[in-house]
Protein backbone atom coordinates (compact mmCIF):
# COMPACT_ATOMS: atom_id res chain seq x y z
CA UNK A 1 0.00 0.00 0.00
CA UNK A 2 2.74 2.75 0.60
CA UNK A 3 4.17 1.41 -2.67
CA UNK A 4 0.95 2.80 -4.56
CA UNK A 5 0.04 5.60 -2.13
CA UNK A 6 3.94 7.13 -3.09
CA UNK A 7 3.20 6.48 -6.57
CA UNK A 8 0.62 9.17 -6.29
CA UNK A 9 2.62 11.40 -4.32
CA UNK A 10 5.14 11.42 -7.03
CA UNK A 11 2.74 11.65 -9.85
CA UNK A 12 1.74 15.04 -8.52
CA UNK A 13 5.10 16.16 -8.43
CA UNK A 14 5.48 14.75 -11.62
CA UNK A 15 3.48 17.15 -13.31
CA UNK A 16 5.43 20.29 -12.41
CA UNK A 17 9.27 19.73 -11.45
CA UNK A 18 10.90 18.25 -14.08
CA UNK A 19 9.54 21.20 -16.34
CA UNK A 20 11.47 23.33 -14.00
CA UNK A 21 14.47 20.97 -14.07
CA UNK A 22 14.63 21.25 -17.74
CA UNK A 23 14.39 25.23 -17.52
CA UNK A 24 17.14 25.40 -14.41
CA UNK A 25 19.52 23.40 -17.00
CA UNK A 26 18.98 25.60 -19.84
CA UNK A 27 19.74 28.49 -17.85
CA UNK A 28 22.76 26.34 -16.94
CA UNK A 29 23.57 24.94 -20.71
CA UNK A 30 23.04 29.04 -21.71
CA UNK A 31 25.64 29.71 -19.29
CA UNK A 32 27.98 27.70 -19.85
CA UNK A 33 28.09 28.87 -24.26
CA UNK A 34 28.15 32.38 -22.74
CA UNK A 35 31.16 31.47 -20.74
CA UNK A 36 33.26 29.86 -23.73
CA UNK A 37 31.82 32.14 -26.76
CA UNK A 38 32.45 35.33 -24.90
CA UNK A 39 35.84 37.34 -25.40
CA UNK A 40 38.35 36.62 -22.41
CA UNK A 41 38.64 40.02 -21.73
CA UNK A 42 34.84 40.51 -20.68
CA UNK A 43 35.08 37.22 -18.80
CA UNK A 44 35.64 38.72 -15.85
CA UNK A 45 32.66 41.21 -15.99
CA UNK A 46 30.44 37.93 -16.51
CA UNK A 47 31.58 35.85 -13.98
CA UNK A 48 29.58 37.73 -11.67
CA UNK A 49 26.62 37.17 -14.24
CA UNK A 50 27.23 33.42 -14.70
CA UNK A 51 27.48 33.18 -10.72
CA UNK A 52 24.30 35.20 -9.81
CA UNK A 53 22.23 33.38 -12.83
CA UNK A 54 23.05 29.69 -11.72
CA UNK A 55 22.64 30.71 -8.25
CA UNK A 56 18.87 32.37 -8.93
CA UNK A 57 18.00 28.95 -10.82
CA UNK A 58 19.04 27.08 -8.24
CA UNK A 59 17.29 28.85 -5.61
CA UNK A 60 14.02 28.95 -7.38
CA UNK A 61 14.54 25.30 -7.69
CA UNK A 62 14.84 24.73 -4.33
CA UNK A 63 12.41 26.81 -3.27
CA UNK A 64 9.42 25.57 -5.97
CA UNK A 65 10.06 22.41 -4.62
CA UNK A 66 9.56 22.95 -0.82
CA UNK A 67 6.35 24.76 -1.80
CA UNK A 68 4.93 22.30 -4.14
CA UNK A 69 5.76 19.36 -1.22
CA UNK A 70 3.77 21.83 1.19
CA UNK A 71 1.05 22.09 -1.05
CA UNK A 72 1.04 18.35 -1.31
CA UNK A 73 0.88 18.24 2.27
CA UNK A 74 -1.73 20.63 2.85
CA UNK A 75 -3.97 19.78 0.44
CA UNK A 76 -4.19 15.70 0.70
CA UNK A 77 -4.11 15.79 4.87
CA UNK A 78 -5.74 19.23 6.03
CA UNK A 79 -8.31 20.33 2.92
CA UNK A 80 -11.27 18.61 2.04
CA UNK A 81 -8.75 16.10 0.23
CA UNK A 82 -8.55 14.62 3.10
CA UNK A 83 -11.65 13.36 3.12
CA UNK A 84 -10.16 10.73 0.66
CA UNK A 85 -7.16 10.84 1.88
CA UNK A 86 -7.79 9.14 5.51
CA UNK A 87 -10.83 7.00 4.47
CA UNK A 88 -8.64 4.92 1.80
CA UNK A 89 -7.85 1.22 3.91
CA UNK A 90 -4.46 2.15 4.77
CA UNK A 91 -3.11 3.25 8.30
CA UNK A 92 -2.14 6.53 8.74
CA UNK A 93 1.26 6.38 9.39
CA UNK A 94 1.49 5.01 5.94
CA UNK A 95 0.10 7.80 4.43
CA UNK A 96 2.36 9.99 6.30
CA UNK A 97 5.30 7.99 5.74
CA UNK A 98 4.13 7.92 2.19
CA UNK A 99 4.31 12.01 2.02
CA UNK A 100 7.54 12.02 4.02
CA UNK A 101 9.16 9.59 1.25
CA UNK A 102 8.14 10.90 -1.49
CA UNK A 103 8.89 14.77 -0.31
CA UNK A 104 12.52 13.42 0.15
CA UNK A 105 12.90 11.50 -3.33
CA UNK A 106 11.80 14.71 -4.68
CA UNK A 107 13.94 16.83 -2.63
CA UNK A 108 17.06 15.03 -3.27
CA UNK A 109 17.09 14.49 -6.67
CA UNK A 110 16.04 18.72 -7.10
CA UNK A 111 19.42 19.12 -4.92
CA UNK A 112 21.61 16.57 -7.19
CA UNK A 113 19.91 18.91 -10.52
CA UNK A 114 20.80 22.22 -8.47
CA UNK A 115 24.39 21.36 -7.97
CA UNK A 116 24.74 20.29 -11.77
CA UNK A 117 23.05 23.52 -12.59
CA UNK A 118 25.25 25.52 -10.24
CA UNK A 119 28.66 23.82 -10.47
CA UNK A 120 28.62 23.30 -14.44
CA UNK A 121 29.09 26.52 -15.31
CA UNK A 122 31.83 27.50 -12.38
CA UNK A 123 33.76 23.86 -13.97
CA UNK A 124 33.71 25.78 -17.34
CA UNK A 125 34.79 28.97 -16.05
CA UNK A 126 37.33 27.57 -14.48
CA UNK A 127 38.34 25.07 -17.66
CA UNK A 128 37.76 28.60 -19.77
CA UNK A 129 40.59 30.16 -17.08
CA UNK A 130 42.64 27.21 -17.29
CA UNK A 131 43.10 27.57 -21.26
CA UNK A 132 43.42 31.26 -21.64
CA UNK A 133 46.26 30.95 -18.29
CA UNK A 134 48.04 27.59 -18.49
CA UNK A 135 49.48 26.46 -15.35
CA UNK A 136 52.98 27.54 -17.07
CA UNK A 137 52.19 30.94 -17.31
CA UNK A 138 49.93 31.09 -13.71
CA UNK A 139 52.15 34.00 -12.01
CA UNK A 140 54.23 33.21 -9.09
CA UNK A 141 52.30 34.87 -6.62
CA UNK A 142 48.99 33.43 -7.21
CA UNK A 143 50.73 29.85 -6.73
CA UNK A 144 50.74 30.60 -3.19
CA UNK A 145 48.13 31.80 -0.88
CA UNK A 146 45.44 33.48 -2.40
CA UNK A 147 43.38 34.76 0.20
CA UNK A 148 41.06 36.46 -2.52
CA UNK A 149 39.75 33.36 -4.62
CA UNK A 150 39.45 31.92 -1.33
CA UNK A 151 37.27 33.92 0.08
CA UNK A 152 35.14 34.49 -2.65
CA UNK A 153 35.33 30.57 -2.93
CA UNK A 154 33.82 30.61 0.30
CA UNK A 155 31.49 33.12 -0.44
CA UNK A 156 29.72 31.66 -3.33
CA UNK A 157 29.84 28.24 -2.16
CA UNK A 158 29.29 28.69 0.95
CA UNK A 159 25.90 31.07 0.55
CA UNK A 160 24.85 27.97 -1.92
CA UNK A 161 25.63 25.12 0.69
CA UNK A 162 23.85 27.57 3.49
CA UNK A 163 20.63 27.88 1.43
CA UNK A 164 20.14 23.97 0.72
CA UNK A 165 21.15 23.12 3.98
CA UNK A 166 18.07 25.35 5.31
CA UNK A 167 15.94 23.98 3.07
CA UNK A 168 17.05 20.92 3.61
CA UNK A 169 16.18 21.22 7.36
CA UNK A 170 13.01 22.76 6.62
CA UNK A 171 11.28 19.78 4.71
CA UNK A 172 11.62 17.47 7.14
CA UNK A 173 10.82 19.88 9.76
CA UNK A 174 7.32 20.38 8.32
CA UNK A 175 6.73 16.86 7.71
CA UNK A 176 6.98 16.25 11.49
CA UNK A 177 4.86 19.58 12.05
CA UNK A 178 1.69 18.17 9.47
CA UNK A 179 2.00 14.97 10.80
CA UNK A 180 1.34 16.22 14.41
CA UNK A 181 -1.42 18.45 13.97
CA UNK A 182 -3.48 16.74 11.61
CA UNK A 183 -4.13 14.63 14.52
CA UNK A 184 -5.62 17.25 16.60
CA UNK A 185 -8.76 19.01 16.29
CA UNK A 186 -9.69 22.65 14.31
CA UNK A 187 -7.06 24.36 16.72
CA UNK A 188 -4.29 22.48 15.19
CA UNK A 189 -4.97 22.97 11.70
CA UNK A 190 -5.13 26.67 12.30
CA UNK A 191 -1.22 26.43 13.56
CA UNK A 192 -0.49 24.38 10.21
CA UNK A 193 -1.73 26.87 8.17
CA UNK A 194 0.30 29.49 10.39
CA UNK A 195 3.45 27.19 10.79
CA UNK A 196 3.51 26.37 6.90
CA UNK A 197 2.83 30.35 6.00
CA UNK A 198 5.40 31.09 8.62
CA UNK A 199 7.79 28.22 6.82
CA UNK A 200 6.95 29.39 3.18
CA UNK A 201 7.67 32.92 4.30
CA UNK A 202 11.22 31.30 6.09
CA UNK A 203 12.29 30.69 2.67
CA UNK A 204 11.16 33.54 0.44
CA UNK A 205 13.38 35.86 3.33
CA UNK A 206 16.01 33.74 2.66
CA UNK A 207 15.92 33.78 -1.25
CA UNK A 208 16.15 37.57 -1.06
CA UNK A 209 18.73 38.07 1.43
CA UNK A 210 21.05 35.66 -0.28
CA UNK A 211 20.41 37.21 -3.52
CA UNK A 212 20.82 40.76 -2.58
CA UNK A 213 24.33 39.20 -0.31
CA UNK A 214 25.30 37.57 -3.62
CA UNK A 215 25.59 40.71 -5.38
CA UNK A 216 26.66 43.40 -2.83
CA UNK A 217 29.45 40.93 -1.92
CA UNK A 218 30.80 39.33 -5.50
CA UNK A 219 30.27 42.83 -6.45
CA UNK A 220 32.88 43.91 -3.38
CA UNK A 221 34.92 40.46 -4.07
CA UNK A 222 35.53 41.86 -8.09
CA UNK A 223 36.26 45.14 -7.33
CA UNK A 224 39.05 44.12 -4.38
CA UNK A 225 40.06 41.39 -6.38
CA UNK A 226 40.79 44.42 -9.43
CA UNK A 227 42.63 46.73 -6.70
CA UNK A 228 45.09 44.92 -5.13
CA UNK A 229 45.91 42.35 -8.10
CA UNK A 230 44.26 42.77 -11.72
CA UNK A 231 46.53 39.70 -12.91
CA UNK A 232 45.40 37.23 -10.48
CA UNK A 233 43.85 33.56 -11.65
CA UNK A 234 41.17 31.91 -10.46
CA UNK A 235 41.61 29.30 -7.81
CA UNK A 236 39.59 26.26 -8.95
CA UNK A 237 37.49 25.18 -6.50
CA UNK A 238 37.07 21.49 -7.79
CA UNK A 239 37.65 19.81 -4.60
CA UNK A 240 34.87 21.27 -3.15
CA UNK A 241 32.63 20.04 -5.68
CA UNK A 242 32.83 16.67 -4.35
CA UNK A 243 31.97 16.79 -0.79
CA UNK A 244 29.23 19.61 -1.32
CA UNK A 245 26.45 17.53 -1.89
CA UNK A 246 27.18 15.26 1.21
CA UNK A 247 26.41 18.29 3.47
CA UNK A 248 22.91 18.89 2.83
CA UNK A 249 22.79 14.74 2.63
CA UNK A 250 23.61 14.71 6.00
CA UNK A 251 21.37 17.05 7.22
CA UNK A 252 18.52 15.89 5.51
CA UNK A 253 18.67 11.76 5.79
CA UNK A 254 19.01 12.13 9.89
CA UNK A 255 16.32 14.76 9.79
CA UNK A 256 14.03 12.83 7.92
CA UNK A 257 14.48 9.91 9.54
CA UNK A 258 13.79 11.51 12.59
CA UNK A 259 10.63 13.28 11.55
CA UNK A 260 9.70 9.75 10.26
CA UNK A 261 9.87 7.84 13.89
CA UNK A 262 8.47 10.52 15.61
CA UNK A 263 5.29 10.67 13.15
CA UNK A 264 5.47 6.69 13.23
CA UNK A 265 4.77 7.30 16.94
CA UNK A 266 1.87 9.97 16.57
CA UNK A 267 0.15 9.13 13.48
CA UNK A 268 -1.55 6.09 14.37
CA UNK A 269 -3.12 7.90 17.58
CA UNK A 270 -6.04 10.50 17.39
CA UNK A 271 -7.27 11.54 14.31
CA UNK A 272 -10.13 14.52 14.42
CA UNK A 273 -10.38 15.68 11.15
CA UNK A 274 -13.67 18.59 11.12
CA UNK B 1 -25.56 -9.46 14.30
CA UNK B 2 -25.51 -5.44 13.44
CA UNK B 3 -23.22 -4.78 10.66
CA UNK B 4 -23.00 -1.65 12.40
CA UNK B 5 -23.43 -0.70 16.21
CA UNK B 6 -22.82 2.28 18.11
CA UNK B 7 -22.85 2.53 22.13
CA UNK B 8 -23.22 4.93 24.57
CA UNK B 9 -21.21 7.44 21.56
CA UNK B 10 -20.15 10.71 22.60
CA UNK B 11 -18.66 13.28 20.71
CA UNK B 12 -17.75 16.83 22.02
CA UNK B 13 -16.26 19.56 20.16
CA UNK B 14 -14.36 21.52 22.64
CA UNK B 15 -17.42 21.22 25.55
CA UNK B 16 -19.83 21.19 23.31
CA UNK B 17 -22.14 17.84 22.65
CA UNK B 18 -22.00 17.29 18.94
CA UNK B 19 -23.76 13.48 20.10
CA UNK B 20 -25.10 12.67 23.33
CA UNK B 21 -25.02 8.43 24.16
CA UNK B 22 -25.86 7.37 21.26
CA UNK B 23 -27.25 3.53 21.35
CA UNK B 24 -27.80 2.38 17.57
CA UNK B 25 -27.78 -1.10 15.23
CA UNK B 26 -27.69 -0.84 11.76
CA UNK B 27 -28.71 -4.69 10.17
CA UNK B 28 -26.96 -5.47 6.78
CA UNK B 29 -29.09 -5.43 3.34
CA UNK B 30 -31.35 -2.16 4.80
CA UNK B 31 -31.19 1.34 3.21
CA UNK B 32 -31.85 3.40 6.09
CA UNK B 33 -32.08 7.35 6.68
CA UNK B 34 -30.43 9.19 8.92
CA UNK B 35 -32.40 12.58 9.18
CA UNK B 36 -32.41 15.55 11.29
CA UNK B 37 -31.57 19.28 10.60
CA UNK B 38 -28.97 21.09 10.02
CA UNK B 39 -26.52 20.48 12.88
CA UNK B 40 -28.29 17.80 14.22
CA UNK B 41 -25.11 15.08 14.65
CA UNK B 42 -25.72 13.42 11.07
CA UNK B 43 -21.95 14.14 9.60
CA UNK B 44 -20.24 13.94 12.70
CA UNK B 45 -22.11 10.07 13.29
CA UNK B 46 -20.75 9.41 9.64
CA UNK B 47 -17.43 11.03 10.50
CA UNK B 48 -16.99 8.95 13.47
CA UNK B 49 -18.39 5.54 11.17
CA UNK B 50 -16.00 5.80 8.40
CA UNK B 51 -12.57 7.02 10.82
CA UNK B 52 -12.21 10.65 10.46
CA UNK B 53 -13.06 11.57 14.03
CA UNK B 54 -12.39 9.85 17.23
CA UNK B 55 -15.35 9.35 19.91
CA UNK B 56 -15.13 11.30 22.92
CA UNK B 57 -16.46 8.05 24.97
CA UNK B 58 -18.47 4.83 24.07
CA UNK B 59 -17.87 2.82 20.84
CA UNK B 60 -18.75 2.06 16.93
CA UNK B 61 -17.78 -0.91 15.28
CA UNK B 62 -18.24 -1.99 11.85
CA UNK B 63 -18.78 -5.25 11.25
CA UNK B 64 -17.27 -6.35 14.94
CA UNK B 65 -14.60 -4.23 14.62
CA UNK B 66 -13.36 -0.90 15.17
CA UNK B 67 -12.92 1.74 12.35
CA UNK B 68 -9.75 1.18 10.85
CA UNK B 69 -7.96 -0.29 7.56
CA UNK B 70 -9.98 -3.71 7.71
CA UNK B 71 -13.71 -1.47 8.03
CA UNK B 72 -12.75 1.14 5.46
CA UNK B 73 -11.67 -1.84 3.04
CA UNK B 74 -15.48 -2.18 3.50
CA UNK B 75 -17.18 0.78 4.03
CA UNK B 76 -17.46 3.19 1.01
CA UNK B 77 -18.00 6.86 2.37
CA UNK B 78 -19.20 9.62 -0.05
CA UNK B 79 -18.90 12.99 2.14
CA UNK B 80 -20.64 15.98 1.63
CA UNK B 81 -17.83 17.97 0.14
CA UNK B 82 -15.96 17.27 -2.91
CA UNK B 83 -12.87 15.31 -1.66
CA UNK B 84 -11.30 15.02 -5.53
CA UNK B 85 -7.93 16.65 -6.65
CA UNK B 86 -8.54 19.43 -9.27
CA UNK B 87 -5.88 18.20 -11.26
CA UNK B 88 -6.37 14.75 -11.81
CA UNK B 89 -8.22 13.48 -14.86
CA UNK B 90 -11.90 11.10 -14.03
CA UNK B 91 -10.44 7.80 -15.23
CA UNK B 92 -7.11 8.52 -13.17
CA UNK B 93 -9.30 8.34 -10.30
CA UNK B 94 -11.27 5.15 -11.10
CA UNK B 95 -7.47 3.82 -11.49
CA UNK B 96 -6.98 5.46 -7.99
CA UNK B 97 -10.04 3.66 -6.33
CA UNK B 98 -9.10 0.59 -8.14
CA UNK B 99 -5.62 0.51 -6.91
CA UNK B 100 -6.82 0.83 -3.32
CA UNK B 101 -10.06 -0.66 -3.12
CA UNK B 102 -10.03 -4.84 -4.34
CA UNK B 103 -13.77 -4.29 -4.12
CA UNK B 104 -13.65 -1.89 -6.70
CA UNK B 105 -15.55 -2.64 -10.49
CA UNK B 106 -13.61 -0.47 -13.03
CA UNK B 107 -16.17 -1.61 -15.78
CA UNK B 108 -19.00 -0.69 -13.96
CA UNK B 109 -17.72 2.94 -13.04
CA UNK B 110 -17.47 3.16 -16.74
CA UNK B 111 -20.47 2.02 -17.91
CA UNK B 112 -22.13 4.56 -15.00
CA UNK B 113 -19.86 7.46 -16.70
CA UNK B 114 -20.67 6.75 -20.09
CA UNK B 115 -24.48 6.54 -19.59
CA UNK B 116 -23.82 9.66 -17.26
CA UNK B 117 -22.02 11.14 -20.27
CA UNK B 118 -19.23 12.62 -18.38
CA UNK B 119 -15.77 12.09 -20.09
CA UNK B 120 -13.33 10.00 -18.11
CA UNK B 121 -10.70 12.13 -20.31
CA UNK B 122 -11.31 15.01 -18.28
CA UNK B 123 -9.39 16.56 -15.42
CA UNK B 124 -11.90 17.47 -12.58
CA UNK B 125 -11.15 21.37 -12.96
CA UNK B 126 -12.65 21.50 -16.18
CA UNK B 127 -16.17 19.66 -14.61
CA UNK B 128 -19.50 21.63 -12.97
CA UNK B 129 -20.14 20.86 -9.11
CA UNK B 130 -22.56 18.77 -10.32
CA UNK B 131 -21.31 16.30 -12.49
CA UNK B 132 -18.15 16.07 -9.70
CA UNK B 133 -21.33 15.15 -7.18
CA UNK B 134 -21.88 12.48 -10.25
CA UNK B 135 -18.47 11.58 -10.33
CA UNK B 136 -17.87 11.16 -6.93
CA UNK B 137 -20.99 9.11 -6.84
CA UNK B 138 -20.43 6.41 -9.58
CA UNK B 139 -16.68 6.07 -7.50
CA UNK B 140 -18.73 5.01 -4.28
CA UNK B 141 -21.36 3.00 -5.74
CA UNK B 142 -18.67 0.79 -8.26
CA UNK B 143 -17.95 -0.09 -5.18
CA UNK B 144 -18.88 -3.93 -3.75
CA UNK B 145 -18.71 -2.03 -0.14
CA UNK B 146 -20.55 -3.77 2.63
CA UNK B 147 -21.88 -0.28 3.73
CA UNK B 148 -22.26 3.07 2.09
CA UNK B 149 -22.27 6.26 3.98
CA UNK B 150 -23.68 8.87 1.45
CA UNK B 151 -23.92 12.47 3.17
CA UNK B 152 -26.28 14.75 1.40
CA UNK B 153 -25.67 13.30 -1.73
CA UNK B 154 -28.57 14.70 -3.43
CA UNK B 155 -28.22 18.12 -2.10
CA UNK B 156 -26.28 19.89 -4.87
CA UNK B 157 -27.99 18.15 -7.79
CA UNK B 158 -30.93 19.07 -10.10
CA UNK B 159 -34.21 17.63 -9.62
CA UNK B 160 -33.56 15.24 -12.87
CA UNK B 161 -30.24 14.13 -11.40
CA UNK B 162 -31.73 13.51 -8.03
CA UNK B 163 -34.10 10.44 -9.68
CA UNK B 164 -30.63 9.25 -11.44
CA UNK B 165 -28.82 9.68 -8.45
CA UNK B 166 -31.53 7.70 -6.16
CA UNK B 167 -32.05 5.23 -8.80
CA UNK B 168 -27.82 4.26 -8.73
CA UNK B 169 -28.09 4.14 -5.42
CA UNK B 170 -30.85 1.29 -5.57
CA UNK B 171 -29.29 -0.73 -8.64
CA UNK B 172 -26.01 -0.79 -7.30
CA UNK B 173 -25.52 -1.65 -3.91
CA UNK B 174 -26.25 -5.56 -3.16
CA UNK B 175 -28.95 -6.79 -0.79
CA UNK B 176 -25.72 -7.85 2.04
CA UNK B 177 -25.05 -4.52 2.13
CA UNK B 178 -26.57 -1.77 3.88
CA UNK B 179 -26.72 2.10 2.84
CA UNK B 180 -26.90 4.55 5.17
CA UNK B 181 -28.10 8.53 3.25
CA UNK B 182 -28.08 11.33 5.41
CA UNK B 183 -30.03 13.93 4.47
CA UNK B 184 -32.94 16.53 5.06
CA UNK B 185 -34.64 16.42 1.92
CA UNK B 186 -36.30 13.49 3.24
CA UNK B 187 -39.71 13.81 0.62
CA UNK B 188 -37.07 12.88 -2.31
CA UNK B 189 -35.66 9.88 -0.64
CA UNK B 190 -38.70 8.52 1.58
CA UNK B 191 -39.65 6.09 -1.35
CA UNK B 192 -36.45 4.35 -1.02
CA UNK B 193 -35.76 4.34 2.76
CA UNK B 194 -36.12 0.59 4.45
CA UNK B 195 -35.74 2.41 7.94
CA UNK B 196 -35.41 5.78 8.99
CA UNK B 197 -33.27 7.12 12.15
CA UNK B 198 -34.60 11.05 13.28
CA UNK B 199 -31.28 12.87 15.11
CA UNK B 200 -31.89 16.08 16.78
CA UNK B 201 -29.11 17.57 19.36
CA UNK B 202 -27.10 14.94 18.86
CA UNK B 203 -29.79 12.41 20.14
CA UNK B 204 -31.53 9.63 18.43
CA UNK B 205 -35.25 10.16 18.93
CA UNK B 206 -36.92 8.02 16.76
CA UNK B 207 -35.42 4.74 14.82
CA UNK B 208 -37.95 2.38 13.11
CA UNK B 209 -38.94 0.67 9.99
CA UNK B 210 -40.24 3.15 7.60
CA UNK B 211 -43.12 1.29 7.09
CA UNK B 212 -44.04 1.17 11.03
CA UNK B 213 -43.36 4.72 11.12
CA UNK B 214 -45.92 5.49 8.54
CA UNK B 215 -48.10 2.36 10.40
CA UNK B 216 -48.06 3.93 13.62
CA UNK B 217 -47.81 7.58 12.96
CA UNK B 218 -50.39 7.84 10.16
CA UNK B 219 -48.07 10.05 8.37
CA UNK B 220 -45.42 9.96 6.00
CA UNK B 221 -41.88 9.97 7.35
CA UNK B 222 -41.48 13.61 5.56
CA UNK B 223 -44.93 14.94 7.45
CA UNK B 224 -43.69 13.12 10.68
CA UNK B 225 -40.11 15.15 10.20
CA UNK B 226 -41.63 18.36 9.70
CA UNK B 227 -43.96 17.71 12.71
CA UNK B 228 -41.08 16.66 14.72
CA UNK B 229 -38.89 19.27 13.87
CA UNK B 230 -40.42 22.31 13.17
CA UNK B 231 -39.02 25.64 13.96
Amino acid sequence: MLGKLMKYDMKYMARILPWLYLGAVGISVFLCIVTLVIPFDFLSGFELLIQSGSTMAVQALLIITVVFIVIRIYRSLLSDEAYLTFTLPVKNSKIIDSKIFAGAIWSFISMAVSFLVYFIPQIVLDIRYGIEYPASEIPESASSVDLIGLLKELTFDGLLFLNVVVIAFLIPSLYTFCASVVHKAKRGRAFASVGMFIGILYAVIIVIISIISFIIISMMISYTTLLISPDLPEVSVFDSYFYAPLIPLAITVPLTLVSWLVSKRIANKKLNLL
Amino acid sequence: MSLIEYRNLTKNYKNIPALNGINLDIPAGRIVGLLGPNGSGKTTLIKLTVGLLTPTSGTVTVDGRAPGPETKAIVAYLPERSYMSEWMTVSSFISYFADFYSDFDKNKANEMLQRLGIDPNRTLKTLSKGTKEKVQLVLVMSRAAKVYFLDEPIAGVDPAARDYILDTIIRNYSEQASVVISTHLIYDIENVLDDAIFIKDGRVILADSADSIREQSGKSVDMLFREVFRC
